[in-house]
């Protein structure tokens, strides 16, 4: 009794061995040599170390970023990162270990619904089922539940997510692709979904984007890193002019206030990155393990697959509803403060890969006039949702950061709003 | 039933268009005449008949033969096209058939290229 009570307290409440025990597990089951399995096994605690590392270099930053912008604006500014997000939730808020009972939850109820239902769709997209997990076990946790409730509600709302969000999207990616051979894995879906609502309101669908010649106009985002640094420093430096010397230059030391301030911007950037190369280790090893079980278990498996998946069937498209989707987000983040919502400040990954989707489900649907005035749309859309959950957030103990995939906030306003009143109607 | 696999009916096989001897004889002698001016083809030229040869490939169910030319279409010249889509495809059969024969190392492999596929697309977007 007193090895499992130790088992039980010290161990499997530290997500990095709880993560190392997940993937010691695919791999077992997978029939990976000794050599495989320890290495896969030790690659996957030392992934999670490397994200807590990141995690607190972005929360750093934002802390930093959260006083300048107050003092600058008299109003909270907040930075759409998921990554921030999960960070915080699996170090400093110590959820680390339900999250990764929840992701492991996911995948298998996602296997047993295309197992035995007729929406055969697995859901591939590793890191998407991670930001689910964290959203699910944070809101599940706000909720009021704990232990296994908490994972089993999460596996359950977020398997059924990953089952129905590309079956509903499927009728439109079948007009993309063609076929029915993929299907799309990426949280975002509602998002897409309301674009094409838009774009068939006001579009024609055979005035498509890819007939037109666009010009080339966005080498800045070859690099994942280089895109968020061209936010986050104008960004940094354009608040703390705001804020002020006589404020900034106490908390940046012997350091010029400007300086710093570009300084704790690029800091932003690094966390980002050793985030989510911690983020690449951990699911490196996870991933490949429990998809292979997925294929054999379903072989008759539609794989629902990451955003860039579509991208091939419509580049034009891809810009279009970047820049459009772009433009509606600098839109909302003005015009919400103004409601008494918190300023999202744009994210630009979030822009360019489910802004960009987003356009070929706008083009597809409605033709270039679909994909222009639906990624406007999208763009004030994924901007409204994560401000509605800022109150939540600050509550809970994040730091100036709200979620970005609306399918993940989605989950997490029907936590609030329904299994929370339910809980405390019973 | 609306959720239920039904169970009695029994699971058919996707149905795929039937091409006639004749159109097969006819792809194969397209086959052989681009498999010889690829010896020659240079340049654009050169990609073309690789696509080609991969669609030619695909018509007639030859799944590795056609990604054996889409692939080296894609290596020679890496953008948007024919290659990259029907790639998607045929990384899917093969995966699909992996996964029937339970070959752990197959559906490992094609799931592999899927992603390599994609992070291809990612950068050739990128590029755009």
């Amino acid at each position: 009794m007193g090895v499992i009570n130790f088992i039980i307290n010290n161990i499997l409440t530290q997500a990095g061995i709880t993560l190392a025990l997940i993937a010691l597990l695919g791999l077992v089951l997978q029939r990976k040599s000794i050599g495989q399995t320890i290495a896969g096994t030790f690659k996957t605690l030392l992934g999670f170390q490397v994200l807590s590392a990141g995690s607190a270099i972005i929360v750093a930053s934002l802390i930093y970023f959260g006083k300048i912008f107050t003092q600058g604006f008299h109003m909270q500014g907040i930075i759409p990162s998921i990554e921030a997000i999960n960070g915080q939730a699996m170090n400093e808020l110590g959820l680390g270990s339900p999250i990764a009972f929840t992701f492991l939850a996911i995948f298998v109820v996602n296997i047993i619904i295309a197992r035995f239902t007729k929406w055969k769709y697995v859901f591939l997209t590793g890191q998407a089922i991670l930001w689910m997990a964290t959203m699910c076990t944070i809101f599940g946790y706000f909720a009021g539940l704990r232990g296994f409730m908490l994972v089993a509600v999460g596996g359950v709302v977020g398997g059924i997510f990953a089952v129905a969000m590309p079956a509903m999207a499927q009728p439109i990616v079948r007009k993309i692709t063609g076929n029915n051979d993929i299907a799309l894995g990426h949280f975002c879906t509602i998002g897409y979904l309301f674009e094409a609502g838009v774009a068939k309101l006001v579009g024609n669908p055979e005035q498509s984007v890819e007939k037109i010649k666009l010009p080339k106009a966005f080498e800045f985002l070859q690099d994942t890193y280089l895109s968020v640094m061209v936010i986050m420093v104008p960004l940094y430096i354009i608040t703390v002019f705001f804020a002020g010397e006589e404020f900034c230059q106490p908390i940046a030391g012997n350091t010029n206030y400007l300086v710093h301030s570009f300084l704790q911007a690029i800091q932003f950037v690094v966390g980002v990155y050793v985030l989510l190369a911690g983020v690449r280790l951990i699911l490196g090893e996870i991933v490949p393990a429990f998809r292979g079980i997925a294929m054999k278990i379903v072989p008759d498996a539609i794989p629902a697959l990451d955003c860039p998946v579509l991208f091939p069937f419509s580049p034009n498209a891809v810009i279009v509803g970047f820049v459009t989707t772009t433009i509606g987000t600098v839109i909302a983040m003005f015009v919400l403060p103004s409601f008494g919502l918190a300023m999202i400040l744009p994210g630009m990954l979030t822009n360019f890969f489910a802004g960009g989707t987003a356009g070929i489900f706008g083009n597809a649907v409605g033709g270039k006039r679909g994909a222009i005035i639906g990624g406007i749309a999208h763009g004030f859309f994924i901007t409204l949702l994560p401000a509605l959950l800022v109150t939540i957030f600050n509550t809970l103990g994040f730091v100036n950061a709200t979620a970005t995939d609306v399918d993940t906030i989605s989950a997490a306003l029907l936590y609030a709003w329904i299994i929370m009143p339910l809980m405390t109607l019973l | 039933m609306f959720f239920w696999n039904n169970n009695k009916k029994k699971q058919e096989a996707p149905v795929s268009e039937k091409v006639e001897v004749a159109d097969i004889e006819k792809l194969k002698e397209k086959i052989e005449s681009l498999e010889t001016d690829l010896t020659a083809a240079l340049g654009k030229d050169r990609i073309a008949c690789l696509n080609a040869l991969g669609s030619a490939y695909m018509e007639i169910k030859a799944t590795e033969q056609a990604i054996r030319y889409y692939e080296m279409s894609l290596e020679e010249d890496t953008v948007f096209g024919k290659a990259c889509t029907d790639l998607m495809s045929l990384y899917n059969i093969k995966r699909r058939e992996a996964a029937v024969a339970k070959d752990d190392e197959q559906i490992q492999l094609y799931l592999n290229k899927i992603d390599n596929l994609m992070q291809t697309t990612k950068t050739i977007m990128r590029k755009v």
